[in-house]
């Protein structure tokens, strides 16, 4: 700074330089201008000056932070005088030149402070540097979840940083703590071992490290491992510190359990096909580990829902979690079990509310149970499997310091998953052994029922050989006409009967084929049962059994003539078999406006055993009968097969009883089909809810 | 029903079979043989033979029958001793296979149906219906 060009201009060449970069100021109020822009590294002051002097600015300048620093030289025409000198040192300069300045001097003194500048402000940056490296570092912790720590041993204290607090739960700024308030955060049957593993590794000169469990302030466990290595004393041995990290390992932890878990889970699940017995299994398996209390509910093939499993963690509660099994879920709810079963869709719901269980619970003992067990969170998880719903799992948390993360809900989804496919194993095991075990009674009682007429021609032609041999032997040549008339009648009866057997055994495989194909004519159904009746006449002479027939005369539709047949005479036989010797009444009607279609009913009554309520839809199944056992022959497919004969002709057929008191036989077959041969599938559909309107015109 | 055999000959036959022809045949056979037949077509009629005091030296036993089967009838004569007194020797006539042992516990012998040769079964029925033979 100078108030003369002349002499700004004069110092500015003595001192330039490409290194360097100057600034002039034609006065103070310029100079401070310039000052508060830029950083200087020196600044060379005229001491006289109109209006701020010299040494106002340097007093000016060191009371500012800004420029305080900025070293001060001051340039003067003044005569050299020791208070001169005094007075620019006490303004704050570093040194004062007196005019007429020597260049040589003026431009080592300005040479010595840029240097300086320059070292400063290398310095200044390798603090920045420093400073910046050691918040990345710091932040990498962090994001590593991995602390660092350190424990003065001699003093006691332990200092820490990076992710340290979070791990542990301390204050973020870190204040410092002893050995025992950090043990006291580890879980309890690891704080003892980690103890004497610092103590160890302190002692052996050994690196440490261990695993243990941090209880978070909620109540949640905190995996970590820590690593570490004692400093000792140069000279006397003793150990000073001992620092490290800490890393957070919860979720390889976590995956480490989970394998665990579900490898466990695949044990119990393939140990055993009987399935009620291995969800139990499961169920224990999953306690406490995913849940507090669970339930397994599994659809039935009638679509209702059957509670299976419900278990408990606490041994206390487990009576309490079996009342649970009275509520079943209910069918057509909006939410769980029900809509999950329904939807194939899992629910999730963290921090269930009261009101909501409310909604849920049937009633004030359902709600009571449901509040005794503890609900706070829970995840219900659809039991699929080969795209079908087989039932749902429930897993229930039952206090708020736990609630289901995604961590959990993905071992859950992995877990229902095996376990799906095991139920569906097992079911399809069941299945198959079922099928071959009905199958292999089916063969006893077909081969008996084929050996039967078998038998009968046997003896028949061997005791009519005998009759012969006899013959030639006593040499009459004469054969007893009678007695081979006999023989052949009874013979052709029985070869009829096989092959009436072979025929019903030949039904079975079409109706299973799907290939039972009828071939529709005009028949008359009035026609049709006179006939069979007096088919059977013989028979119901020789029972002494009455049969009257209510019919209208020709009641004709477009059926298949032998099949009808099939259908009249299986009743008919059927009413003899188990009609106890009484009267059957057979009627044929026709209705015209009782449904959608013109159609015709057949009623076949009796007064014998009856069926009983259980078994009225069953004795419509393959291989059933009323009664058990070998008592009464047949192959018993006798009403299955009317029942796909009815149904291929859009019919349907349905039996009315009362035990000891008879039953009644109804088929309603429409007069003409519109669909033709191929509609089995959509049987019956005319006449939906037909039965029901018939029993009500019954009763 | 027969009155009890006085003659001191055992050639007195129960035959259980619920067939009609199967029994009807297998009397005449039996018969042409001179072999007296009692035809009855269930356990209940041959547990009421019995206890009328008819006294065979064999009983053909049908095992699959309405009423009461051969299963539960053999079940009655082997825990009577009456029963069995009466009658000693039964043989089974089934056309099924795999009953379980201890259910025809006691029985002389099986004869399968269908009856592929009747002078075998002859000859098994004439084993226990001889003269001098109980």
């Amino acid at each position: 700074m100078d108030d003369t060009k002349e002499n700004l201009l004069a110092l500015e060449s003595l001192i330039r330089a490409p290194d360097r970069l100057i600034f002039q100021a034609s006065s103070g109020k310029e100079a401070l201008e310039l000052l508060l822009e830029h950083s200087f590294g020196l600044a060379l002051l005229d001491v006289q000056m109109p209006e701020m002097n010299g040494f106002e600015l340097a007093v000016l300048m060191r009371g500012t932070s800004r420029t305080s620093h900025v070293p001060i030289v001051f340039v003067t025409a003044a005569s050299p005088s020791q208070e001169f000198t005094f007075k620019g040192y006490e303004s704050g300069g570093v040194d004062v030149l007196y005019k007429p300045l020597n260049p040589f001097i003026v431009e080592s003194k300005v040479r010595v402070f840029v240097e300086l500048d320059r070292q400063k402000k290398a310095l200044v940056q390798v603090e920045e540097l420093q400073r910046e490296s050691k918040l990345r570092y710091e932040r990498s912790l962090l994001a590593a979840d991995t602390g660092t720590w350190e424990w003065n041993i001699a003093q006691n204290v332990a200092t820490y940083s990076g992710a340290e607090s979070r791990l542990f739960g301390f204050p973020e700024e870190g204040v410092p703590l002893t050995l025992e308030d950090v043990l006291l955060r580890i879980h309890e049957k690891d704080r003892t071992r980690v103890k004497e593993k610092l103590t160890r590794c302190i002692q052996d000169h050994t690196a440490y490290e261990d695993e243990f469990r941090v209880v978070n302030p909620d109540g949640s466990i905190r995996w970590l491992v820590g690593r570490g290595n004692a400093t000792y004393d140069p000279l006397t041995g003793a150990p000073i510190s001992l620092s490290g990290i800490n890393l957070d390992i919860t979720v390889q932890k976590r995956l480490q359990e989970d394998v665990k878990f579900l490898a466990e889970a695949s044990r119990i699940l393939i140990s055993t096909l009987d399935y009620q017995t291995t969800l139990s299994n499961v169920a224990a398996l999953t306690l406490p580990y995913l849940a507090d209390w669970v339930v397994i509910d599994l659809l039935k093939p009638d679509q209702t829902i059957e509670r299976v499993v419900v278990a408990h963690k606490d041994p206390e509660k487990k009576a309490l979690a079996k009342l649970l099994q009275k509520f079943p879920p209910e069918p057509g709810r909006p939410h769980g079990v029900w809509r999950v079963v329904q939807s194939g869709e899992p629910e999730i719901v963290n921090l269930v509310s009261i009101e909501e269980i409310k909604r849920r619970s049937k009633n004030e003992a359902h709600l009571q149970i449901a509040s005794d067990l503890g609900i706070s969170s829970f995840i219900v998880y659809p039991l699929k499997s080969r795209g079908t719903v087989l039932g749902a799992m429930s897993f229930v948390l039952a206090s708020e310091s736990r609630h289901y993360s995604d961590a959990d809900a993905q071992v859950i989804e992995e877990l229902c998953r095996r376990i799906s496919s095991a139920v569906d194993n097992a079911k399809l095991y069941q299945d198959a052994s079922e099928a071959l075990q009905t199958r292999d009674e089916f063969m006893s009682i077909a081969s008996h029922e084929l050996k039967t007429p078998l038998t009968s021609i046997s003896l028949q032609l061997q005791m009519l050989s005998r009759t012969i041999r006899k013959a030639s032997v006593t040499g009459s040549g004469m054969l007893p006409v009678e007695s081979v008339l006999k023989t052949v009648s009874i013979c052709e009866k029985q070869s009829k009967k096989l092959g009436t057997l072979l025929n019903e055994l030949l039904d079975l495989t079409r109706v299973r084929l799907g290939r039972l194909e009828l071939n529709k004519e005009q028949v008359d159904l009035t026609r049709v049962v006179q006939e069979i009746v007096e088919r059977v006449s013989a028979e119901t002479i020789q029972q002494g059994v009455k049969i009257a027939v209510q019919a209208q005369d020709g009641i004709f539709g477009e059926w298949d003539l032998g099949r009808v047949e099939q259908i009249v005479s299986n009743l008919v036989s059927n009413a003899l078999k188990y009609g106890a010797g009484k009267p059957i009444e057979i009627q044929v009607e026709r209705l015209d406006d009782a449904y959608a279609v013109p159609c015709v009913r057949l009623r076949v009554q009796d007064e014998g055993m009856g069926v009983a309520t259980e078994m009225r839809d069953k004795i419509f199944e393959r291989f059933e009968r009323a009664v058990d056992g070998h008592t009464i022959s047949g192959l018993g497919l006798g009403l299955y097969i009317v029942r796909q004969i009815v149904e291929a002709h859009d019919g349907k057929i349905w039996v009315e009883s009362e035990l000891g008191k008879g039953s009644t036989f109804t088929v309603l077959l429409p007069l003409r089909t519109n669909q033709g041969v191929e509609s089995l599938a959509g049987a019956g559909s005319w006449c939906q809810g037909g039965s029901k309107r018939a029993g009500v015109e019954s009763s | 029903m027969m009155a009890p055999d006085s003659s001191g000959k055992h050639r007195k036959i129960l035959l259980v079979e619920d067939d009609p022809d199967i029994r009807q045949s297998l009397q005449e056979l039996l018969e042409s043989e001179s072999f007296e037949v009692e035809a009855t077509s269930n356990g209940a009629e041959a547990l009421g033979a019995l206890q009328a005091g008819l006294r065979p030296c064999l009983i053909l036993l049908d095992w699959s029958m309405p009423v009461m089967n051969g299963r539960e009838f053999l079940a009655r004569w082997r825990t009577n001793e009456e029963l069995r007194q009466a009658a000693p020797s039964v043989i089974v006539l089934t056309a099924a296979v795999g009953i379980p042992a201890q259910e025809t516990d006691g029985v002389k012998g099986f004869i399968r149906k269908p009856v592929d040769d009747i002078e075998l079964l002859l000859e098994q029925v004439r084993q226990f219906c001889n003269l001098g033979i109980r």
